[in-house]
């Protein structure tokens, strides 16, 4: 390799991968030997760089040893092509220049102990792996499953007492430089003392006020990561906090789970409509029940209306209490098995649904088709894939209840109106929230 | 920001103040399922009105419906509804009112206030049916099927087509029933229901001349106008030959009609039927014997259906609708179509063609 | 087709809120008449002004009434000029919701207050009117891709229903012989009218036209007009029909679905144009204060609120004015037809202005 040759691979190298900050570029001298290093720190195991590198190089003092060394073991190899070389890199290799030679050390950093199975998003046929509270690891699982140089990594530290290290990933080629700059300015602009957590950074960089749904994906798993990072968007990396953050994310995104990309595409299809029809029964079967009952019997069958009035003849109170009741025991419920000891959850569970379910109707305090309703309600709810939207979701049936309580069919309609509209009426980073079709063909 | 708070609560209490008025648990409303008007006897209150409230009870069960009939004399019969509020505890609902029954007197006489009652009545739903009840419009109420889940339900069921599929049934919606009164081309046809102990049975029916029941068909003929209306996609006709009774049974219907002006008005009916032999007291049916009685039917009903529409135009009565068909086929002004048809139909000669195609003897030959 | 989608949802959401607009009235008013006539004339001549129309827009690229108005003419034609504009705009709005209120009060809950549901439909309304014109778009999308299939399904079933008479349909099919009057073709180019909208969304939706659009355009305006009128008749029958204060309800009540839980059509019809019409009032009224809001320097959310809110009490006026619906159709009628002179008046006006704004530029 000429001289000239390897300094246009210097310049290009660190040109290509030395703009994200988990890049490592760095000089040894000793004596007249120099050596430059250029490795990702993530993907690197810093043992052995240390162990078979770097000391090596102030033990052995000579090139020629230095360098059959490094070429002793196996995967070693000497680069001239810079792809090659970006590649290996992307891989977890080490480049050492030593003068016009370029040597690659495999020095590949393997997580596999250290990762945890995803369990808060499961998927059946996808990937396991989910981010673990160290930063560092959860670079490498990126970087590991993101194989290009335009890969660019950017540190932050937020929080005056915390320190926390933030990473900011995006692809260069890919990203909206707008919505780029504009991310950093936000997070240059935090102001907090402890940040321990995705969702409080998502707080943070978020200017409303008054918050119901959320606009930034928080994920564990870092395959749902690489898919978006493939479609342009920013992901954020907290330190100690297990959870990766995604802008910015619209409506839709929050009803994909990673499993409907790995199964045949009608089969997701499908599921993506079962969550939607999941969320509309969710949101008004309750007032449904208030209206049928209390404004429009008229509406439904003659049967239907009789086998309901039939079910709800001794209970004595009007039909939004017996509601409301049978949602906040159902939130109590599934609160209660939430934040419980797992020992303890399924006990709690399992004595609230007997005493729902059974007794609460037998002593008619509530009506049969109501229990119904409430289960069609919970599990409805809990087929929305994602934790932060099934919240949100949750919360939007109280105001539907009461406006069907006050108007009646007329409410429920004006609240389904008004519900759509707030979504659309969101942006998110010059992102519309509510937008159909989006897939646009591009010209 | 708080501003706006605060001008949302205040906007909260406003609506909450406001409303809650029309808020009526299932539990605090009678529904009414069906509404008969009778004549009464007192000259000053003409009208006899009977309502049937269905009554909630725990468990939904084969014939252990439980219902009451509440029945006023008055003047009118808003009024009368308005009375009988005066004996129940809880707000009458009529969103469920599927049956309006019209007493056999009160639609002898003169059915058109009842009528304009029901279709500005804007509570009662359009799709509710129309019957005649024999002897009167209450004791239909009053009938209790054993075999009834829900009040009413037994007629909701026949009527609905959904239940039972029977020739003998005319069946009328509300609107349908108004449209054919105000049709000048048209006259409509109601359901006889005849209540008996324990069932009804609705076989014959009336044709109305816009004012008052004017024909009544019976079963029989009421099967032949179901025919012509093909109201059904199966029928039985029964042919009796040399002391032998043959059933029919028609699975294929097509008819179509239309109409001649010169040299003699004349309206032609084409009726296909296709179908098998379902009962027959011959033991055994060779092939020229199955042409014989297809040819033989087709001539008895062909008889049959010509005499019946010319009942009908000696009576002046329409209820097959060539006079729609008039108006459907000319491109005139409307008043002379009207003028034109009135003038024709008297006169009018019918020519019936119909075609049996008997296509086996059923299960055995 | 992608980006033309936007076209379509304000062409067709036109084309369906008809029958609040009393456009069936007009033509069953005269269905012995000149209704069925007025029906197909309408078709060629609103589809000549939406061709004219689409085709001038499109040759300015990012199209705004305003901008080219600024640019073409003098300020005391143009001033008065967008304000009877937007008069006519906010006068559509508010007859929509005006009529929704009364048949949602007689059919619907009829004893809640006209003025109550009223005001919260127009909170509603001006909630969303006053955003940007995408992000209307976008929330109108998605209530209109949940409505539309329905409502086409609830059309299909009226046509293949047994209880549809196609004997009286044919007998006013047989009336298509006589000369179209001015007040039915104006209230039958109405379905079209839809797309004068694009004065407004053509910035944030540009439309790039083919021929198959036009004919399909076309095509689906003829029928929806030909179904608005003639279901009614098939129904009620074709001299019963008048009998009846608002006939689509009444027909939609006529209609029954036998293998569902719900039986009677009127309940989901009704909830579905209330929808339609909300959406019909969103998007004209958003139309509206944005071509108020044109005339200042500076597009400002404050003002377009205050806008609205004016929007909003001439619509209470309104509510308070017209009684009844006899009152409310003599004058949505008379409207109607002001509206097609306004049409008319806006295309000349573009079709002059794009021509000079081009050579200058």
């Amino acid at each position: 390799m000429r001289k000239s040759d390897s300094e246009q691979l210097k310049r290009i190298l660190s040109e290509e991968l030395a703009q994200s900050d988990d890049v490592e570029d760095r000089e040894m001298k000793s004596g007249e030997l120099t050596a430059r290093l250029l490795y990702i720190k993530t993907l690197c195991d810093p043992q052995k760089v240390q162990r078979f590198v770097i000391v090596p190089f102030w033990d052995l003092q000579n090139r020629e040893q230095y360098e059959n060394f490094l070429l002793s073991f196996p995967g070693s190899q000497r680069g001239d092509r810079v792809d090659a070389i970006t590649e290996k890199l992307l891989q977890g290799f080490l480049a050492v220049f030593l003068g016009d030679e370029l040597i690659l050390f495999e020095a590949t950093l393997n997580n596999n102990s250290n990762t945890k199975e995803a369990n808060v998003e499961t998927a059946v046929q996808g990937p396991q792996d989910a981010y673990t509270e160290k930063i560092e690891t959860n670079l490498n699982l990126v970087r590991a499953r993101y194989q290009t140089p335009t890969l660019r990594v950017e540190m932050f530290v937020i929080g005056t007492i915390s320190k926390t290290k933030i990473a900011l990933l995006y692809d260069q080629d890919l990203v909206n430089p707008k919505q780029l700059e504009d991310l950093r300015k936000r997070l240059q602009n935090i102001r907090i003392e402890v940040l321990q957590a995705a969702g409080q950074l998502e707080k943070l960089i978020e200017h409303r006020t008054i918050r119901l749904f959320p606009t930034m994906m928080i994920t564990e798993r870092p395959d749902r990561t690489v898919h978006n990072l493939a479609n342009g968007k920013l992901v954020l990396l907290t330190d100690k906090a297990l959870y990766a953050l995604i802008v910015p994310t619209i409506f839709s995104d929050f009803f994909s789970a990673m499993d409907d990309m790995y199964m045949q595409n009608m089969v997701g299809r499908f599921l993506q409509t079962l969550r939607y029809i999941g969320l509309v029964l969710t949101l008004i079967m309750p007032s449904l029940y208030i209206i049928i009952t209390s404004f429009n019997p008229e509406f439904v069958r003659v049967q239907l209306t009789f086998s309901i009035a039939s079910s709800r003849a001794a209970v004595p109170y009007p039909s939004y209490l017996e509601v409301i009741f049978m949602l906040l025991m159902m939130e109590f419920l599934t609160e209660a098995s939430i934040r419980l000891p797992r020992a303890i959850g399924p006990t709690a569970t399992t004595v609230g649904g007997l005493i729902l379910g059974q007794a609460a109707t037998q002593a008619g305090l509530v009506s049969d088709i109501m229990i119904i309703i409430i289960s069609v309600v919970a599990i409805s709810n809990f087929v929305i894939p994602v934790n932060a939207m099934s919240f949100a979701i949750r919360v939007c049936k109280y105001p539907l209840v009461l406006l069907s309580t006050l108007f009646g069919f007329f409410g429920l309609i004006v609240g389904l109106m008004g519900l759509v509209f707030y979504l659309s009426s969101h942006r998110t980073f010059e992102v519309p929230y509510v937008k159909m079709f989006r897939k646009e063909r591009k010209p | 920001m708080k501003r706006r708070r605060l001008a949302l609560f205040v906007l909260l209490c406003a609506t909450l103040l406001q409303s809650g008025c029309e808020f009526k648990d299932l539990d605090k409303r009678f529904f009414v399922v069906s509404i008969g008007v009778d004549k009464s006897k007192d000259p000053k209150k003409p009208y006899h009105v009977s309502l049937k409230v269905a009554i909630p009870s725990g468990q939904v069960q084969m014939g252990k419906e439980s219902f009451d009939v509440y029945a006023v004399d008055d003047s009118t019969i808003s009024n009368a509804v308005q009375h009988l509020k005066a004996n129940v505890d809880k707000e009458f609902d009529f969103g469920h009112t599927k049956m309006l029954v019209f007493g056999k007197e009160l639609a002898e006489d003169d059915y058109r206030d009842a009528l304009d009652w029901m279709v500005r009545a804007r509570f009662l739903q359009q799709i509710a049916w129309v019957g005649v009840g024999s002897p009167n419009a209450e004791e239909v109420l009053r009938v209790k099927p054993n075999f009834e889940r829900l009040p009413s339900n037994a007629l909701f069921l026949s009527f609905g087509q959904i239940g039972v599929e029977s020739e003998f049934t005319v069946s009328r919606y509300l609107f349908d029933f108004f449209r054919a009164n105000e049709e000048p081309g048209s006259s409509p046809v109601l359901p006889i229901i005849k209540a008996r102990e324990g069932h009804f049975t609705i076989d014959n029916a009336y044709v109305m001349d816009g004012k008052r029941a004017k024909l009544r068909l019976n079963a029989d003929e009421t099967v032949l106008f179901n025919t012509l209306v093909r109201s059904q996609n199966k029928y039985e006709y029964v042919l009796e030959q040399d002391g032998k009774r043959f059933v029919f049974h028609a699975d294929q219907i097509s008819v179509s009609r239309s109409l001649t002006e010169s040299p003699k008005p004349t309206a032609t009916v084409k009726i296909k039927l296709g179908g098998t032999l379902v009962e027959s007291q011959d033991q055994v049916v060779k092939e020229q014997d199955l042409l014989k009685v297809s040819d033989q039917l087709g001539r008895k009903i062909q008889k049959d259906i010509k005499t019946l529409l010319e009942k009908f135009r000696d009576q002046h009565l329409d209820p097959y609708e060539f006079g729609l068909y008039y108006r459907a086929t000319h491109w005139d002004d409307v008043d002379q179509e009207v003028a034109a048809w009135k003038k024709m139909y008297p006169s009018l000669q019918f020519d019936v063609q119909v075609k049996v195609n008997l296509r086996g003897s059923g299960v055995i030959e | 087709m992608r980006e033309n989608r936007y076209f379509f949802y304000l062409v067709i959401l036109n084309m369906l809120t008809n029958v609040v607009m009393f456009v069936p009235h007009v033509l069953l008013e005269n269905r012995f008449g000149s209704g069925m006539m007025s029906a197909v004339v309408a078709v060629p001549v609103s589809m000549a002004l939406l061709i004219v129309f689409t085709k001038q827009i499109q040759k300015v690229e990012g199209f705004t009434l305003s901008k080219m108005l600024q640019a073409t003419f003098p300020t005391w034609i143009r001033v008065p000029f967008l304000v009877l504009l937007s008069a006519v705009w906010m006068t559509a709005g508010a007859m929509s919701v005006v009529v929704y209120t009364e048949m949602t009060r007689r059919f619907l809950s009829p004893e809640t207050s006209s003025l109550m549901i009223l005001t919260i439909l127009l909170l509603l309304v001006i909630g969303v009117s006053y955003l940007e014109s995408d992000l209307v778009m976008y929330g109108v999308e998605v209530l209109f891709i949940f409505v539309v299939p329905v409502i086409v399904f609830l059309l299909g079933k009226a046509l293949f229903s047994k209880s549809m008479n196609w004997l009286e349909v044919s007998d006013i099919a047989t009336h298509l012989w006589s000369l179209p009057d001015l007040k039915s073709v104006g209230a039958a180019t109405f379905l079209f009218s839809g797309f004068v909208n694009m004065a407004i969304f053509g910035r944030h939706f540009p439309s790039r036209l083919k021929p198959l659009h036009y004919w399909m355009l076309g095509v689906m305006g003829l029928s929806v007009i030909l179904t608005s009128f003639l279901i009614p008749i098939g129904f009620l029958g074709s001299f019963s029909v008048e009998r009846y204060a608002f006939p689509w309800m009444s027909t939609a009540d006529s209609m029954r679905m036998e293998f569902f839980f719900i039986e009677r059509v009127v309940g989901p019809f009704l909830l579905l144009y209330l929808i339609l019409s909300t959406l019909c009032t969103i998007v004209t009224w958003h139309v509206g204060c944005q071509l108020i809001d044109s005339l200042f320097s500076t597009p400002r959310k404050m003002r377009r609120v205050i806008i609205l809110a004016v929007f909003s009490l001439s619509a209470v006026g309104m509510q308070k004015f017209l009684l009844n619906e006899h009152l409310m159709y003599r004058f949505t009628s008379n409207w109607l037809v002001i509206r097609l002179a306004a049409e008319f008046l806006l295309i000349a006006s573009v079709v002059y202005g794009v021509r000079r704004w081009k050579k200058s530029s």
